[in-house]
């Protein structure tokens, strides 16, 4: 009985071709259009007449479903969504421009701070009584957290455990599915302090008497700012008290079985050697590789330089599209280096890739597994990507 | 369709190419070539490089918050316009700072005033200073001895979050006299038999934040639905939260003197 999982070896069961679709994204993540389009020059990876066939149906019913899905999907949106929906964009809106208003402003205010701060000491290093104003204010900003500091300590990792469940948990409360809210890092934070921490920071934001940190929905904020996992908390101070202080403490004891934890000291740590290319060819080169290197960086700098905004509508399926098209770009690298790159293989690839996995998305919104279903696509297209990669490092490292 | 460069031999059927010496690949990759479909794979790959830098960069700055109630967007948007006030005021005192520092005479009698007025605003932030202004007073009974050392950090926060800048912990000390700390950046709060202690002071309830800052942004963080009041209410207590008009944080501690933490820099 041919396994499904095995590539090459699928000779009868043609039938339910769609079933087989995701399979065969996964187990031949060499797209094998590029063999195919490289005609007899090379045995296909995939044998079979009928099964090319039964491939070319199935491409146009996928094609057929994805237009149909689309024009809905464009209907849909231009009508409008509710009354809700609009004001909560309207918000998030907001806030993203007030943060980035309010970034702006602390910046100025801090550059102000530092040139006062810079002529204040300046005119204040004659006397005696210049020079103790200007001790006491050192020893207060030392102490409340308004300059930067560094010394021993410890580094406090937490981090949402794996596989927890997609919503958003009560305010404040420990839903118990695995996620890190605020008061997982408050107590976390609290007892490091009670350990006799001197400073703290998270995730590089420096905890004061005016930094909070609070949870909305499912992100953590610090001082106002979102964050997301893993959060890492530094702390300066005695490491020798602060590691057994922080591991006897009872937040220590609770968090744990919630959340993943890590409690590492600060060291130096040792600089990893460069990789080294011992022999580099492979295959028979088929193309370019200046004009769309150039492209792609031409892309990225066009897309620091704007800093456009998505639509809202659009920006769940956006991750998903780069990863896809992503998928289509590392196969065709390495199609290139095997040495069976084709053109319009890697066109048809690349758009219906993106496609189908917004699709796929699309669908698992209007369902209600929408989280579910994007996971399952970003799986696949990883192992995908993955085992090109691999075929890549293969022919560049002959490794 | 096979698109096999004129220059390369071809090799036959079922044999592989022998790979060509790596300068010889090298110079074949580099060397570019026009063709329509080659424009059109550089306009995708363009695309494509377009839309990464879009993702990461939304990613990174407000994607988080997509999952966020609409309460809660409220809340930050009032607690940001908040600090940009703050900011603004602040700014304002600088530049007249940095004037007064740069004109020719009296320098120095304004670099002594200028560091004096630092010391004050630090030293309300490191609670060497008192402190008043407008507040609030936050009462938390605890009949049933539930409340803990977690929920009031929660409430801390929640203070913290909504502008709070400078707040003392009151609570019945161990003579079963009243007695205050003062609550900075490094307070920590863990639970006692009987209570909770603060910095390493026993208290137990009832207990009373006596907090400066905004008295309508402070008392609507308390009041938001799941929050304190309500987690309070769970463990059998009550939240009482009035506004006297003016506070007064007289409460002091000793300026923290950091042995491991060395500024940078310096």
């Amino acid at each position: 009985m041919p396994t499904a999982l095995s590539p090459g070896s699928r000779q009868g069961d043609q039938a339910d071709g769609s079933m087989s679709l995701l399979v065969d994204m996964m187990t031949s993540s060499l797209d094998p259009a590029y063999a195919r389009a490289a005609g007899p020059r090379l045995p296909p990876l995939t044998g079979g007449a009928g099964r090319r066939r039964s491939a070319l149906l199935v491409v146009v019913v996928l094609l057929v479903l994805v237009g149909l899905l689309t024009g809905i999907a464009t209907s849909q949106v231009r009508r409008g969504a509710t009354q809700a929906d609009v004001v909560r964009r309207s918000l998030l809106a907001d806030v993203r421009q007030q943060t980035r208003a309010t970034d702006g402003l602390a910046v100025s205010a801090q550059a102000l701070r530092s040139d006062v701060a810079r002529r204040r000491n300046r005119a204040l290093g004659t006397g005696t009584s210049g020079k103790a104003a200007a001790a006491q204010v050192a020893a207060l900003e030392l102490a409340t957290g308004t300059v930067a500091v560094h010394g021993p300590g410890v580094v406090v990792t937490l981090d949402d455990a794996p596989g927890r469940a997609g919503r958003a948990s009560p305010r404040g409360g420990r839903a118990g599915d695995g996620r890190v809210y605020d008061r997982d890092l408050q107590d976390a934070v609290n007892a490091l302090w009670a350990a006799g921490a001197e400073a703290v920071s998270i995730n590089g934001q420096r905890l004061t008497g005016l930094t909070a940190i609070r949870s909305a929905g499912e992100a953590v904020l610090v001082d106002l700012r979102p964050l997301s996992p893993p959060y890492v908390v530094q702390a300066v101070g005695d490491p020798d008290a602060m590691e057994p202080g922080f591991a006897d403490s009872a937040a220590a004891d609770h968090l744990p079985l919630a959340l993943r934890l890590g409690l590492r000291r600060t060291t130096g740590r040792p600089a990893r050697p460069a990789g080294r290319c011992r022999t580099c060819a492979a295959g028979r080169p088929s193309g370019d590789a200046v004009i769309p290197a150039l492209a792609l960086a031409l892309g990225v700098v066009l897309g620091l330089v704007m800093h456009p905004t998505v639509p809202p509508e659009l920006q769940p399926y956006l991750p998903i599209a780069v990863v896809a098209a992503l998928d289509a770009v590392f196969g065709a690298v390495r199609a290139q280096l095997d040495g069976i790159f084709d053109d319009r293989v890697f066109v048809v690839s690349f758009v219906s890739n993106v496609l189908v996995a917004g699709m796929v998305v699309f669908l698992g919104d209007q369902l209600g597994v929408g989280g579910q279903l994007s996971t399952a696509v970003v799986v696949v297209l990883g192992i995908r990507i993955f085992t090109n990669a691999a075929a890549i490092r293969r022919h560049v490292f002959r490794a | 369709m096979t698109t096999t460069p004129a220059e390369e031999p071809v090799p036959a059927e079922g044999q592989s190419s022998t790979p060509p010496r790596r300068p010889r690949l090298l110079r074949e990759l580099l060397r570019p070539r026009l063709r329509r479909v080659d424009l059109g794979v550089a306009a995708l790959l363009g695309v494509l490089g377009f839309a990464l830098v879009i993702q990461v960069r939304s990613t990174q700055t407000d994607g988080v918050l997509v999952t966020a109630r609409q309460g809660d967007l409220v809340q930050i948007l009032d607690e940001l316009s908040n600090r940009s006030d703050r900011l603004r005021q602040e700014m304002n005192s600088l530049t007249a700072a940095q004037q007064r520092l740069s004109s020719g005479s009296g320098v120095d009698e304004a670099a002594l005033a200028e560091a004096r007025s630092r010391t004050v605003v630090l030293g309300i932030l490191a609670g060497t200073v008192p402190a008043t202004g407008p507040g609030v007073a936050i009462r938390i009974t605890d009949p049933k001895t539930q409340v803990s050392a977690s929920l009031l950090l929660d409430a801390l926060e929640e203070l913290r979050d909504a502008g709070a800048e400078a707040v003392q912990l009151e609570g019945t000390g161990q003579a079963g006299r009243l007695v205050a700390v003062r609550v900075v950046a490094s307070s920590f709060l863990v639970d006692t038999r009987s209570g909770i202690a603060v910095d390493g002071v026993d208290l137990v309830a009832p207990y009373r934040f006596v907090v400066v800052g905004d008295p309508g942004t402070l008392a609507g963080a308390m009041a938001i639905p799941g929050g304190i009041e309500d987690a309070v209410r769970q463990q059998g207590g009550t939240t009482v939260v009035t506004r006297p008009g003016k506070v007064i944080v007289a409460a002091l501690r000793v300026l923290d003197r950091p042995r491991y933490a060395r500024p940078d820099g310096g």
